[in-house]
Order: structure tokens, then C-alpha cells, then sequence
């Protein structure tokens, strides 16, 4: 399936710098937390990830056609 | 003989490098003794960011009349026994970063603490033609 | 050492200059920054005096790690009585004053009284010198920092715009002008006291023990531990990024906070400030940088930062970046706070729409919208009922129940329909509706924390209300997501003691009672610490807060819970045990 996946700030150094890539991927299910360990983004500097502009957990299952955000972890304000 | 090289597009003023200089050379944390001038402030005319860094150009050693700076290795040495306090150097320094001390006079040793303090690459240590 | 141990007292009103040791039983207990300015005014302030009159003091306060090469360490606190809320106001500034100020050889400066005639400051090292400033009054601040740089040389100012000369109660301090003091009046308070701006040069140093070594360890903790994936979105993006995030958890402010999301929301994130981007900016011994300069059009800025974004862009209805950028700077030169500013206009824009009072302003009016910052700094035309601020419109003019502010400070740009712990936090803040005293939406609608239940908000709030409480008193910046384990650990090293996780934590509660301590002095108690009732009533109808409000009840609730645990009684009051365990 395919698949694009955003990298917003600083966790678009785990792509080479890369913000948005377009994906094509042999698996037809997979989790969001399985498509980040594949990046090695780890999961503790994540705030939330949306799939399709929706604010979704990490075992949402994604499918052909999604957009996948992942967002880094703030703090401050 | 490397010596220090300034990028403004990267600098973002923090002084980071101020404080590391002076707490290595001088003890004490004091922006005002360091050995190198960076500048970042917002001016009429828009953001001003200027870095006065020494570039080994040896000035400094030929101009002391009493040889208390020398150059050994590629790194300058100041001896504190020679000097009389004239400030020659410290008005002839191109980049005008020798500072100027009640006693003596401090000038860039190419310690390199303020490049591996600098956060974002701004200063670097570089290879000048000499 | 880490404190100076010198305070350098002003009084304005006979010219009076002298200075004091620091008060060492205090900054043990209180540290420095927001909880020593507070425990100063505790002491020295009378119940109930008037804000801008003689009577009220500026205090200047820095702390033990400023002037140090501890990241992020270059904060200032000033604090005093607030013009907007009647509450105790402490506020942080960037940039290179405090530092500055340690350098010429002062922990604080207590600024009394009321000079006579428009003045500044200029301070070098021991030399103190109150100055005539006639020529300055009535410039903005941008114009004064230049003026005042041309004149003085190589000095760090701190200024007032007209928006302070005229007592705003959302006037700010600002300083190498594009940072503020921003919340609650900080800056009618200096023109209050007719100054306009104080000056510093520093020649003096900081000398802590074993200096080096000290260097290398914290050069160590900045690379493993400042710059790392927790903070870096601040040089990446700043605070604009959190636009996209707050769109899509629902809680961006949308014209009067009437919505959660909007429609224009890509024109006023971060790909739109960074398309504009010329240099990224940090204050004094910061690695992380979050301040981004650009320039678009004529006009160029640091920022806007979120709290612009949102206030003065959606919250007005407003998708126009270049709008947008020239509102701030205008703001920023005439000193007016970007939160209140923009609550002000949005919510005069809503009054006018709902044919309540006609202002002559309508949400995303662009041309009407760019004329209000200078009309309400100098209180012209709609300027001068805009000047009031949203609660005193709301008496003047009516809509009480989407008047977005609490004790009198308007609401920060998260909507607290969609982060209920956000809400609690800006009830339960010192000086009114406040997103810096504790910010849950970063784990609640920016994280894993269910946002729609009070289910253990109580808790959240309190412990990130004493850990700030804690940095902002050190002085560590809050985009520094240290831990207190981290901060103890630096802390020990600097100051020569052991300090332990678990004293600051006390001290964190302890800066937070006297802070309740002070307000219940004026009156303050449960009655004052709520949210305007479109929070409860109505329900947002957009994204991913459609149909959600924050009921009354679990309001109600989470206030309860969150007095049970900080040890008050049922009316928000600090009980005799709770005083006594925290030497008030």
C-alpha cells in the first residue's frame, strides 16, 4: 500500500531531514507504533500522531491512501 | 595552523561562547573578557549580527615590543613577565579582540571552548593560510 | 557566586539610591526570580493599596543561575501588584537584562515610589543615575532602545511604549524590542511611576567554584540533555508549530473562542512563518533558540510567536500573515500584551456582530483591524473603550458570558473545552488566566492524558504549577523541559549545598501558597476562581472538540479536588497546618 508520512520538527532528523515522504509499503495493515519503530523514532518523543489530520493513538491501523503526522513532544508554551 | 572561523548566517547570539571563553581564561563567567566579540543585536536598519574573532594573523606578535606574545605550534602564548602594559597590541589587533586587563593582557589561546560550546555550528575551527 | 548578594533600592519619588545585602533566608526558601520577587512583595506591600499609585513597587529579580553558562538560564522575573487583576504578578522577559544586571553587580532591583517628572534609569556597574526623559515620553519602545543605545552606548534596556504611559491594564515591558513582560499590566506599573525605561551596562562577572569544571559538565547536559528531540522543536519551529497541533485537537481559538479550529489555520502556522524566516534568534546562554526574526513586506519582527498566532489571528478571525506580523510589531512597539490585545479586538469584534455595542470591527476586518494597537495605546476613538480590557468592556457594554478572561486577564490561546486541565490551570494561576503557571494541554490535548474527563487534573496541574514555580525562580526558561531531578542536580553544583528533588518541590508549593497567600490578602478566595460560562454552556460544533464543552460540574470538581490537595479548605483558602508545614 501507500502512504505518506509527516515528520514535523525535530523528529525529521529520523528521515535525514526529509518532513514528508511518500511510502510504498508490502504490508497491507500495519500499526502507526510498527511504522515509527521501522524510522526508529522512538515513541517517547512523540506527543501524538494524527492519521488523516485525526488525532489518533499508536496502535491505529493504517491503510492504503492515509496521511500520517507525527508530532514531536512539547513543552514550555 | 587551524584557527577560528565565524558564520553569521548560523550564529543566533546566545553568547554562549562569550561565557565558555571567559570561564576557561579568565575564572569568572564575564562576556566582557572574552577573546573574541560577537555580536547580535537588532539596529535600525534590521538585525546586525558581526563576529570579530583572531584569525592567527600574528599581528599581535610582531607589534610587542617585548615579545610577550608568541606563536608556538599554532597557538599564540602570552608571557606575562614581558609585558609592560604598553597596549600596542591590543590597539593594533585587526579583529580587535584582544582584551585589555589591568595587569597584562588576554589574548585567543585556540582553547577552542567557545566552538564546542556553540550550539549551532556558527564557530568552527578552520584551516587559514598562513 | 551564584547570588551577588547586593539588592540596589530606588525610590523615585525622593531620587534615593541604596543598596542591601540580599535577604539569604529568603532566597534559601524562595530561591530567586518569581518566588523571591513575590516573598519581597509579600513583606513590603500593604493589603489593598492601589496598583498604579506610589505605593505599589517593580521589582526586578534575577536568580542563581543567571549570568551563568547554564542553558537557558538568561530570564528575568519582574514583578509587582498587577493594574489588571488586583492579584501579585510575576512576569519573565528574555533576552540579555538579567544577565546584565548581574554583571553590574545586583541580585534585584526594588524600584518605589513616583518620580515627578518622565525619567530612566541608566545603570553601570555602581553607578546609578536617574535621568530626565522628557524627549522619550510618548515614543514607542522600539524608538526609545534605539535612542537610548545611541546615546548610552552598549546597554540593554528595559522600556515602555505608550501603552504604559497611558496605564493600560495589558500594557508590557518590553525589551531589545521584540520581548516582553507581557501579562497584566507590568508596564502601566513603570509608567505609573513615570519612568520610561531603564538601561544597564554590567562590566562585572559571575565566580562560581571550580569554574571549569563546572563548564565541562553543563556542556555536557546542554548537548545530551537541552538539545535533544524534547526541545529542539523550539530552534526547528518555535512556538508556531503548535498552531497545526492545536487545530487538530480542536482547541486553537477561533474568533472569541466561539470555535476550535480554523478554516485559514495554514496561512498562520509554521510553514507560513518559516516561508517568511531570516535568522532564528536565542537569549542569553540559550542553545535551543526559539525566537524566529522575519521580514515580510516592509515589516520585520521576531515572531509572531503562538500566543500572536492564535490571539491575534484566528481568535480575530484574522488568516493574513502579513496582517498578522505588522499587528504584532505594532503591539510590540507600543507595548501592548499580544494576548490581551487580541482577546480585546475578538471580543469587541463578537460584541459588534452580536449587535450588542458596534465598535466598527467585524472578525477577519483586516483595514479596521490594523488600526486598533495604536488607537488603543493611546485610548483614541474605540481605542479608548478597547483600552479597558475584556472584563471592564464586559461591564461597561454587557456579554459577561463570552468575556474570555479570569481574575481579569485574558484567556491564552489554548480553549479549555478541549483541555479541561487547561481550564483548571488558568483558574487556579496567581495572576489570573495564565497558560505559564502550568501548561497540561502539552500532555493532555497534545498528549496521551484523555482531555474530556477531571479525572486526576487536580494533580497534573498542581505539580506542573510547583515545578514551573520552581524554574522560573532559578531562573531556568520553561522551553527546557528539565527535570527537577536535573535542576537539583545543577543546582547542588552552583550553590555548593545539597539540594535534593524534594526541596524543590517544596519550595515549587511554597511559591505558590505565599503566591495565594498574597491574594487572599486582597480579597481573593473561591469566587474568583472561575471560568467565563461559555466554557460550560455552550458547546464547539468544529474538529475534533465538536460537541464538547467543560461542564460546570466537572469544573466544580476538578477546583475541589485540586483545594483538597494542595491542602486549602473548601473556599480556596490556605489552612493554618498548610502554612505552618511551609514556614509562611
Amino acid at each position: 500500500m501507500e502512504i505518506t508520512l509527516l515528520l514535523k520538527g525535530p523528529l525529521k532528523k529520523y528521515t535525514d531531514g526529509a518532513e514528508l515522504l511518500e511510502l510504498e509499503l508490502d504490508e497491507n495493515e500495519l500499526t502507526v507504533s510498527e511504522l515509527l519503530q521501522r524510522f526508529k523514532v522512538p515513541t517517547s518523543s512523540v506527543s501524538f500522531v494524527q492519521v488523516n489530520n485525526a488525532k489518533k493513538d499508536l496502535n491505529q491501523l493504517i491503510k492504503g491512501g492515509d496521511t500520517i503526522t507525527v508530532n514531536p513532544r512539547v513543552a514550555g508554551g | 595552523m587551524k584557527a577560528l572561523a565565524f558564520h553569521a548566517e548560523k550564529c543566533i547570539g546566545c553568547k554562549l561562547c562569550h561565557l565558555a571563553c571567559s570561564a576557561q581564561n579568565e575564572g569568572e563567567f564575564n562576556p566582557r573578557l572574552a577573546r573574541l566579540k560577537i555580536t547580535s543585536i537588532h539596529k535600525r536598519d534590521g538585525l546586525l549580527v558581526r563576529g570579530q574573532t583572531c584569525d592567527l594573523c600574528l599581528t599581535c606578535v610582531e607589534v610587542c615590543p617585548e615579545d610577550a606574545i608568541v606563536e608556538k605550534n599554532g597557538r599564540l602564548n602570552f608571557l606575562p613577565e614581558l609585558c609592560t602594559d604598553c597596549g600596542i597590541c591590543v590597539d593594533t589587533c585587526p579583529p580587535q579582540v584582544i582584551v585589555d586587563k589591568p595587569e597584562g593582557v588576554g589574548v585567543c589561546v585556540q582553547c577552542r571552548s567557545c566552538a564546542n560550546w556553540c550550539p549551532t555550528a556558527a564557530l568552527t575551527f578552520e584551516e587559514v593560510n598562513k | 557566586m551564584a547570588y551577588i548578594d547586593k539588592v540596589l533600592r530606588i525610590n523615585l519619588t525622593n531620587g534615593r539610591t541604596t543598596s542591601e545585602p540580599l535577604n539569604k533566608e529568603w532566597a534559601k526558601d524562595y530561591l530567586g526570580g518569581k518566588g523571591l520577587s513575590i516573598k519581597y512583595l509579600y513583606e513590603e506591600l500593604k493589603p489593598g493599596i492601589d496598583p498604579l499609585s506610589a505605593d505599589n513597587k517593580l521589582i526586578l529579580m534575577t536568580g542563581p543561575l543567571t549570568g551563568t553558562i547554564v542553558p537557558n538560564s538568561g530570564k528575568l522575573a519582574i514583578a509587582a501588584k498587577s493594574p489588571a487583576t488586583g492579584t501579585i504578578l510575576d512576569c519573565s522577559i528574555g533576552g540579555h537584562f538579567a544577565p546584565e544586571l548581574k554583571f553590574a553587580g545586583y541580585d534585584a532591583v526594588i524600584i518605589e515610589g513616583k518620580a515627578t517628572e518622565p525619567i530612566y534609569l541608566f545603570i553601570e556597574d555602581s553607578n546609578v543615575e536617574l535621568r530626565n526623559a522628557a524627549d522619550l515620553w510618548g515614543k514607542g519602545a522600539h524608538e526609545t532602545e534605539h535612542l537610548l543605545y545611541e546615546r548610552l552606548g552598549d546597554v540593554i534596556t528595559l522600556a515602555i511604549g505608550q501603552a504604559g504611559e497611558n496605564l493600560l491594564p495589558m500594557a508590557c515591558i518590553s525589551s531589545e524590542l521584540y520581548r516582553q513582560a507581557g501579562r497584566g499590566g507590568i508596564g502601566a506599573v513603570m509608567g505609573s511611576k513615570n519612568l520610561k525605561a531603564i538601561s544597564v551596562r554590567g562590566n562585572g562577572g559571575v565566580k562560581i567554584p571550580d569554574i571549569r569544571k563546572f563548564s565541562a559538565t553543563l556542556n555536557k547536559i546542554k548537548r545530551e540533555d537541552t538539545m535533544t528531540d524534547d526541545n529542539m522543536w523550539a530552534y526547528s519551529d518555535g512556538t508556531p508549530m503548535i498552531v497545526d497541533l492545536s487545530q487538530s485537537t480542536g482547541i486553537l481559538p477561533t474568533r472569541n473562542f466561539q470555535e476550535g479550529t480554523f478554516d485559514e489555520y495554514k496561512n498562520i502556522n509554521s510553514e507560513a512563518v518559516k516561508s517568511v524566516l531570516k535568522a532564528k534568534k536565542a537569549c542569553f546562554a540559550c542553545p535551543l533558540a526559539c525566537s524566529n526574526y522575519v521580514k515580510m513586506g516592509k515589516t520585520e519582527i521576531e515572531g509572531p510567536e503562538y500566543e500572536t498566532l492564535a490571539l491575534c489571528g484566528s481568535n480575530c478571525g484574522i488568516g493574513d500573515m502579513e496582517a498578522l506580523i505588522e499587528f504584532n510589531r505594532l503591539c510590540d512597539d507600543h507595548c501592548l500584551d499580544t494576548i490581551s490585545a487580541g482577546n480585546t479586538v475578538a471580543f469587541a469584534m463578537e460584541l459588534t456582530e452580536k449587535g450588542i455595542h458596534d465598535f466598527g470591527i467585524r472578525f477577519g476586518d483586516v483595514e479596521n483591524y490594523l488600526q486598533m494597537p495604536t488607537l488603543i495605546a493611546t485610548r483614541q476613538g474605540v481605542g479608548a473603550d478597547l483600552a479597558l480590557g475584556v472584563k471592564k468592556m464586559a461591564e461597561k457594554f454587557g456579554g459577561r458570558d463570552f468575556a474570555m478572561e479570569v481574575k481579569g486577564l485574558e484567556i491564552p490561546g489554548y480553549e479549555p473545552r478541549g483541555s479541561w486541565a487547561m481550564g483548571l490551570a488558568y483558574g487556579t494561576a496567581d495572576r489570573g488566566a495564565c497558560h505559564l503557571r502550568a501548561w497540561p494541554a502539552s500532555v493532555e490535548a497534545f498528549g496521551k492524558i484523555d482531555p474530556f474527563t477531571s479525572e486526576g487534573k487536580a494533580e497534573l496541574v498542581i505539580g506542573m504549577q510547583d515545578i514551573n514555580s520552581v524554574k522560573f525562580s532559578a531562573i531556568w526558561c520553561d522551553f527546557w523541559a528539565i527535570s527537577t531531578e536535573q535542576m537539583a542536580e545543577i543546582l547542588t553544583l552552583l550553590l555548593e549545598r545539597d539540594i535534593t528533588a524534594a526541596e524543590l518541590s517544596t519550595i515549587g508549593e511554597r511559591i505558590n501558597n505565599l503566591a495565594r497567600l498574597f491574594n487572599e490578602r486582597e480579597g481573593f478566595d473561591r469566587k474568583d476562581d472561575y471560568l467565563p460560562t461559555r466554557v460550560h454552556n455552550e458547546k464547539l460544533t468544529t474538529g475534533f472538540t465538536a460537541g464538547k464543552s467543560l461542564p460546570r460540574e466537572n469544573y466544580e470538581k476538578m477546583l475541589s479536588e485540586y483545594y483538597q490537595l494542595r491542602g486549602w479548605d473548601e473556599n480556596g483558602k490556605i489552612t493554618a497546618e498548610k502554612k505552618k508545614a511551609l514556614n509562611l
